[in-house]
């Protein structure tokens, strides 16, 4: 489902990540909450070379935001895609801890720690790929 | 025996002790140096607690070993000495900002990206692994800068974990498995050089495509811990050299990988580390002992230890001579070699152990928040090394002594 949020710039909401495909990691947020995740994710420029980072964020503080794939544990992290390099978004729960490549930049993960949104420990466990439990 | 302790407050990211030196990275982005032998000395300690005090936090090899074998079999002079590691464990040793300042080598820019995902020294050569691959560069005692500000990027890799020993490196990277890489620098062997100039090749060799999260040397073999697998040993045998000792020059040879559901017939978290392998499950550590060089025997069940204080799920695992250590969801518990529990509440931002190290070998240091607690274990230089089940053994003949310059 493709989403206009504002002139030139689309979210695509994407179904294997929320209808328990084996492979996938799943959405435990609402497709509102996962555009407002986005949303925060562009608008503060979480971004570098159309890979974004989000997070969704409660009461001033990161929150789960889906599961892995095995829906064993929790995420916190989003990440968001801009492939095509058209400014047509989608995105997923990151799993930190299974691909390197689902860990944020640690300069962004630095502004997370400054701005309160998760502690110096959930930097470090996530940059180590370790589990992250709130 | 509770463990020492030493508060230093202030705002860490992460702390390594090597060769008389702390090394303190600040959440500001810089690194702070410290003389840890002269802040150690600058310590107002009763003169009776004196020896407690030095072995605990900066000669940890001076209890150990046989050659005390004879004065510790006397009851009186074990209880003397013990009374003495109890009292000073009574009240935590606190650092002030003003005495840390007073033992500053130098307090300089990090040279390197931070925050990293982990770090180690290494025959005085710093190894960072950050997302964006590893850097290297020297930590030599005659640099203006005690971490030189030439560092060089030696692999691209995203690398969650690092480990050393014969003169290699193991690099734990997720999904991208477990790797090897020679940091071996012969010229330097040779001609004993302090340079800058890195002159290894530093390739990086894949061991395993297993998911692979951190890694520590089982001798010459490694052990891969990840929670999307249950674990396994990356099997080396060692060849045998005219010159034994030398382990930074032996040859090795790559034999298996070993999972460890055929180590320990379960799945669940493990670690290893050196002769003892680790799986724990619920509030049970299963225990193996491996030995490389004994074929029947290579892998010796030495049972299951009850953990008492386990609070939240398993993050990370690791052990030390002086126990073991176990990262959970809201603090980290210690099964020291007697078998006791400690449990150290909170969620740490970081800790470490230094089990290569040969005077700081009974030290955990853990950053929270607003200060650096570290603790000192000295019950493990009165446990059989030979029958403990808790914490790696001692190896009298890993070249420790006193006279060695730190």
């Amino acid at each position: 489902m493709e989403i206009l949020i504002r002139p030139g710039l689309t979210y695509i909401h994407k179904t294997d990540h929320r209808d328990g495909s084996r492979q996938k990691s799943q959405w435990i947020i609402s497709q509102l909450d996962e555009r407002g995740s986005f949303i925060l994710m562009y608008d503060s420029n979480w971004k570098h070379d159309h890979i974004g980072w989000g997070l969704h964020i409660q009461d001033r503080c990161a929150n789960y935001l889906g599961t892995d794939n095995t829906g064993t544990y929790h995420l916190i992290v989003a990440k968001f895609v801009d492939g095509d390099r058209i400014e047509k978004w989608h995105g997923y729960p990151a799993d930190h801890t299974y691909n390197p490549q689902d860990i944020p930049s640690r300069d962004i993960l630095w502004q997370w720690k400054n701005m309160g949104y998760i502690g110096t420990c959930k930097v470090r466990k996530i940059l180590k790929g370790q589990r992250c439990n709130l | 025996m509770q463990p020492l302790k030493m508060i230093i407050e202030g705002s860490f990211f992460d702390s390594q002790l090597y060769s008389g030196r702390l090394y303190l990275w600040k959440t500001d982005g810089s690194i702070q140096i410290i003389n840890w032998d002269k802040l150690i000395e600058s310590i107002t300690i009763q003169p009776r607690l004196r020896l407690a005090f030095e072995c605990g936090f900066r000669q940890s090899d001076y209890l150990y070993g046989t050659q005390w074998d004879l004065i510790f079999k006397d009851e009186e002079i074990r209880s003397l000495i013990t009374n003495k590691f109890i009292q000073l464990s009574q009240n935590p040793i606190e650092v002030s900002q003003s005495l840390l300042k007073n033992s500053e080598i130098r307090h300089q820019k990090n040279p390197i990206g931070f925050p990293h995902s982990d770090l180690l020294i290494y025959s005085n050569r710093l190894y960072v692994g950050t997302g964006d691959g590893i850097f290297s560069t020297t930590c030599y005692k005659e640099n203006e800068y005690p971490v030189s500000t030439r560092p060089r990027k030696i692999m691209d890799a995203p690398v969650l974990g690092l480990s050393a020993s014969y003169g290699s490196l193991s690099l734990s990277c997720g999904s991208d498995g477990l790797f090897e890489m020679s940091v071996k620098n012969k010229m330097k062997d040779r001609w004993n050089l302090n340079s800058d100039e890195d002159i290894t090749d530093n390739k990086a060799h894949n061991l395993s495509e297993l998911h692979s999260s951190s890694s520590r040397w089982t001798f010459q073999s490694i052990f891969s811990s990840s929670h999307h697998n249950s674990g396994y040993l990356a099997d080396f045998e060692r060849e045998r050299d005219p010159h034994p000792s030398n382990y930074y020059s032996a040859t090795r040879k790559f034999r298996r990988i070993i999972s460890s559901e055929e180590i320990f017939a379960k799945s669940s978290y493990s670690w290893g580390h050196q002769d003892k392998l680790c799986q724990v499950r619920d509030r049970t550590i299963t225990v193996v002992q491996f030995h490389p060089w004994d074929e029947e025997n290579t892998f010796l069940p030495l049972g299951e230890l009850q953990l008492r204080d386990f609070k939240g799920e398993v993050v990370t695992g690791d052990s030390a001579l002086f126990g073991f250590i176990i990262e959970c969801d809201n603090g980290i518990v210690v099964m020291d070699s007697n078998l006791e529990n400690i449990w150290i509440p909170g969620e740490p931002v970081n800790w470490r152990i230094f089990s290569r190290s040969k005077f700081y070998e009974n030290q955990l240091h853990i950053v929270y928040d607003d200060r650096l607690e570290i603790y000192s274990f000295n019950d493990d230089y009165f446990v059989n090394q030979e029958t403990k089940k808790a914490g790696i053994k001692y190896y009298e003949h890993k070249g420790r002594s006193r006279n060695q310059n730190r």
